[in-house]
């Protein structure tokens, strides 16, 4: 399966439709009306605890990520009717515009469960991710002892870097993390 | 279905041990994103046949890598920034660099946050204390790290960086997908590769076989 939110929005939207549900991370057909997705309100406290979790460790723009693409929306497309709102008046008769049909985009906002989903990918994103980034980094640029280094010129408290054997606490939490992260997808 | 306070507990435990600096803030996770896309230009040239080599301003070899966390001056000696020194055999030399200015066919300049240069230009930058020119990076590359989506503002504002460089080789990289920023950037056919994770290692796979055949063009178009 791939990661993205669109694939896996679609993907869940594809089982609904074939009544299939998630199950240990797999998918196992159920009869109809035996759907036991999370429900709305539950995904919305999994959102509400994970993000005070994020903040109080002082990881509050993980938290500010994921809450700017959920005001954003999703986009959607309507084809509608670009005449039926003006009548025209014909000899005194009123009728009704022929307009053509027409794309349209509208935003909806997320459901609670497409945004629980949203905390869990900028939970990967942010913290599962990066130490394999490090790891990575440091294997293209075949830099055995050395350190990479970030300085900020303007607030030096803010220079931060990294060597390869330090990277062990930090690919410890990506690995941990990644892992409940992958149970509490299980649950959607 | 009650909520499964364990799973909630184990995120806290997770993150309990501490979380470094280099995740802490949103700049600094986007600084380790722009090394790791450095990473894999270096990475690129390598399986092309390239000697690469690490130095800072004065050109002197360097084993540890000082890299700048906001845009700056090709020519600056504040610290002892890195460059990567990429070396085809019987090729103009080129070299790699995070967050320099380069200026635009506007005269005004620009802050790329990857970008591959002829070193000869950045040999004339350093002595006289100028900027590369709008032509002359080979790649130039825009970084995204965002755990939300990409703001379509950042996918306009790298269409603006198209007409100001050029959009070859120009491409905008993102760890993470945004529909809308995808149709855009495709719509305007510049370059792109979204959800460059590790989670998804074929995106960076893909990246780096389009960096290789940048290479491959260069040394076939300028091989001595």
């Amino acid at each position: 399966l791939s990661r993205t939110l669109a694939d896996r929005l679609n993907f869940l939207s594809w089982a609904r439709e074939l009544e299939l549900q998630p199950f240990s991370g797999a998918f196992s057909r159920r009869t109809k009306g035996e759907w036991m997705a999370i429900s709305e309100s539950d995904a919305h406290e999994y959102q509400i605890a994970l993000n005070k979790i994020l903040t109080d460790h002082g990881l509050s723009w993980i938290v500010e990520q994921a809450n700017e693409r959920i005001a954003l929306g999703k986009t959607v497309s309507k084809q509608l009717s670009t005449g039926g709102l003006f009548p025209e008046v014909v000899g005194g008769e009123v009728r009704r515009g022929r307009g053509r049909m027409a794309d349209f985009l509208a935003t909806e906002p997320f459901n609670e469960v497409e945004k629980l989903v949203i905390v869990l990918d900028a939970l990967d994103l942010g913290l599962v991710s990066p130490p394999k980034m490090q790891q990575q980094t440091l294997e293209n640029i075949a830099l055995d002892a050395g350190e990479v280094r970030f300085v900020d010129e303007a607030a030096p408290s803010r220079s931060h870097g990294y060597r390869l054997d330090d990277l062990g606490p930090s690919a410890h939490i990506g690995t941990a993390l990644g892992e409940v992260v992958s149970k509490l997808r299980d649950l959607l | 279905m009650p909520i499964r306070q364990d799973l909630l507990d184990e995120v806290d435990a997770a993150l309990g041990s501490g979380v470094t600096t280099n995740y802490s803030t949103a700049s600094a996770a986007n600084d380790l994103f722009e090394g790791y896309v450095f990473s894999l230009v270096i990475a690129a040239a390598r399986a092309e046949g390239a000697q690469v080599s690490f130095e800072d301003v004065n050109e002197a070899a360097v084993t540890s890598l000082v890299f700048r966390t906001s845009p700056g001056f090709i020519y600056s000696r504040v610290q002892p920034y890195t460059h990567a020194r990429i070396a085809f055999p019987r090729c103009p030399e080129l070299e790699a660099h995070i967050g320099v200015f380069v200026g635009g066919r506007s005269g005004v300049l620009h802050e790329c946050d990857v970008a591959v240069i002829d070193r000869r230009e950045a040999q004339i930058c350093r002595a006289e204390g100028v900027h590369p020119r709008s032509g002359k990076p080979l790649v130039t590359l825009e970084c995204k790290f965002h755990t939300g989506t990409l703001q379509l503002g950042q996918a306009r504002s790298f269409l603006g960086l198209t007409a100001e460089l050029t959009k070859n080789n120009l491409f905008l990289v993102t760890n993470n997908s945004s529909e809308t920023a995808e149709k855009m950037v495709t719509y305007h056919k510049a370059e792109w590769e979204f959800r460059l994770d590790l989670i998804n290692p074929d995106i960076a796979s893909n990246l780096r076989s389009r960096l290789a055949r940048a290479f491959r063009n260069f040394k076939a178009t300028r091989r001595i």
